[in-house]
């Protein structure tokens, strides 16, 4: 689903336009987040009345199909030959020569994004929507009897679980200042995955956690690559995913609800 | 007919090669309590499901409050008034006891994206009101002191309980009981059926499936038994504990 998320940002980019101003990544950022929501939504259609794990099978195999088709198709994405370069927000401002002062600039802007995309998850979460759907998630029969209609509430979740996901494409692209299909490899879904299953799947401060811890880990064992024999070095990245396997079966098996677990919702009395 | 809140019509649902359901035919008045009895296998169960639109129905038809119901999503039955409770309790386990009735209550409209952006007065609004009805039928129910608890945490008879209060947050006209006080202690089984026919006096009808013959011939005003996916027999509980051909299917003859 990242794929399929992330990928249709690149349309605002048919060519090399040379943007500066924030307002066309504000603008390519709404288009990504519509495309994508919409996209994910005409996907949802048909597959969401699948069993939860069949789902996530059908989802992965699309992820890919998308990856294929945009990687051959050579007209609107340019295909491997890539989109860039995609210009950094405010890079009018502060140049990207400068790498310091335009990664800063980037940091900001993420976390601007990022506490944006909190306060909205969070709304919906504690509102009436959140609600239902989280007794979607407990009892899918007992949410129906109840009167809930569930189809429609997981279509809505994964109408907007994929608009975000448009909005972190237009970020990746813009931060690596170019976008190609094989950023997409499925490899960038089984992160994610292993990033909400760390940090706490039902909790949205434990998934920011959880997405700092495994960066971290992943650059702490790139450093490392400096102080090992060079027989080590070369394969560090491999011992990186064994340390990650590792790590995902210990969660599971002790702690399944991850780093941060859901935190209890109490409305507050009333009158 | 209109004095009938409820008819089924040769409603038959098989799975496989068992058929569960063969042909039942019943109605219930409004206003009673009305008892579904009948040997193990016999269909009850099935038959509820297929009222409360979880399985849709093979053959026949449901009527509920004069309108075709068979055939409908369960959220849009619910919509109608009626409502069914489960055999073995559903409570939504992590969320807490009073969440467990919130979500129960008539859609509003913080459950819809679009109001959730467009009306947010509205929703806190509504969100007030349900919370404060959510409150009330928590008291009625002896639940109040576990407000903010999380429903996995309750003991046997308090789910019972909850799964009760939850159905009355969805303000039915009709509710389906599978086995109300099945494994509730003596003492929390009166409260639940004193909370029933307190109800029943206030206008809302009681389907019930039992085994506790001593329950459904004391609050049951009518009884209709169910063998081998068909409607047996019905009548008032002193004909129905005298109906040899009810003791004869019980006896599995």
């Amino acid at each position: 689903m990242l794929a399929t998320g992330r990928v249709p940002e690149s349309s605002t980019y048919p060519g090399h336009w040379g943007l500066v101003v924030p307002l066309d990544l504000v603008l390519s950022a709404v288009v990504a987040m519509a495309v994508s929501g919409i996209l994910g939504v005409l996907i949802a259609l048909p597959t969401l009345r699948l069993r939860a794990d069949y789902l996530a099978i059908v989802t992965l195999a699309l992820a890919e199909i998308v990856r294929l088709v945009l990687k051959n198709e050579r007209h609107f994405t340019g295909g491997d030959q890539n989109l860039s370069p995609i210009p950094r927000p405010f890079a009018g401002l502060v140049p990207e020569t400068i790498g310091w002062a335009s990664d800063g600039v980037f940091v900001l802007v993420g976390l601007g994004v990022m506490l944006g995309v909190l306060f909205v998850v969070e709304y919906l979460g504690r509102s009436p929507w959140g609600r239902a759907l989280r007794a979607v998630r407990e009892d899918e029969e007992a949410a129906m009897a109840l009167g809930k209609d569930t189809f429609v509430l997981k279509l809505g979740a994964f109408g907007i679980g994929c608009a975000f996901m448009g909005l972190a494409g237009v970020l990746l692209a813009s931060f690596q200042r170019v976008i190609l299909p094989d950023q997409f490899a499925p490899f960038a879904t089984f992160n994610a995955y292993v990033i909400v299953i760390l940090g706490g799947s039902g909790n949205n401060r434990g998934v920011i956690l959880g997405g700092y811890l495994f960066w971290l880990f992943t650059w702490a064992t790139q450093q490392l690559k400096a102080y090992v024999p060079d027989a080590l070095a070369l394969r560090i990245d491999f011992v990186n995913l064994i340390a990650i396997g590792v790590l995902l079966i210990l969660f599971v098996l002790f702690l399944p609800e991850g780093i941060i677990p859901e935190e209890r919702y109490v409305p507050r009395k009333a009158g | 007919m209109a004095e009938n809140i409820l008819e089924v019509r040769d409603v038959a649902k098989s799975f496989g090669g068992i058929r569960a359901v063969d042909g039942c035919t019943l109605a219930v008045r409004p206003r009673t309590i009305t008892g579904l009895i009948g040997p193990n296998g016999a269909g009850k169960s099935t038959l509820f499901n297929v009222v409360a639109g979880l399985y849709a129905p093979d053959a026949g038809e449901v009527v509920f409050d004069g309108q075709r119901v068979d055939g409908l999503p369960p959220h849009r039955i619910v919509r109608r008034g009626l409502v069914k409770t489960f055999q073995i309790p559903r409570e939504l386990r992590n969320l807490t006891v009073l969440e467990n009735l919130m979500v129960a209550a008539p859609p509003i409209a913080g459950e819809r994206l679009r109001d959730l952006v467009l009306r947010p007065r509205l929703i806190r609004k509504q969100e007030e009101g349900v919370i404060a009805k959510a409150e009330s039928v928590l008291e009625w129910v002896g639940l109040r002191q576990l407000r903010d608890e999380y429903a996995k945490n309750l003991s046997g008879g308090q789910k019972k309980l909850l799964e009760l209060a939850r159905a009355m947050m969805a303000e039915p006209k009709m509710v389906l009981l599978d086995e109300p006080v099945a494994g509730v202690n003596p003492t929390l089984a009166k409260k639940i059926l004193a909370v029933i026919e307190g109800l029943r006096d206030k206008g809302l009808t009681f389907f019930l499936v039992e085994h506790d013959m001593d329950v459904v011939m004391k609050r049951c005003e009518w009884i209709i038994v169910m063998h081998q996916g068909r409607t047996l027999t019905e009548g008032l509980p002193q004909a129905i504990q005298a109906n040899p051909r009810v003791i004869e299917s019980y006896l599995g003859a």
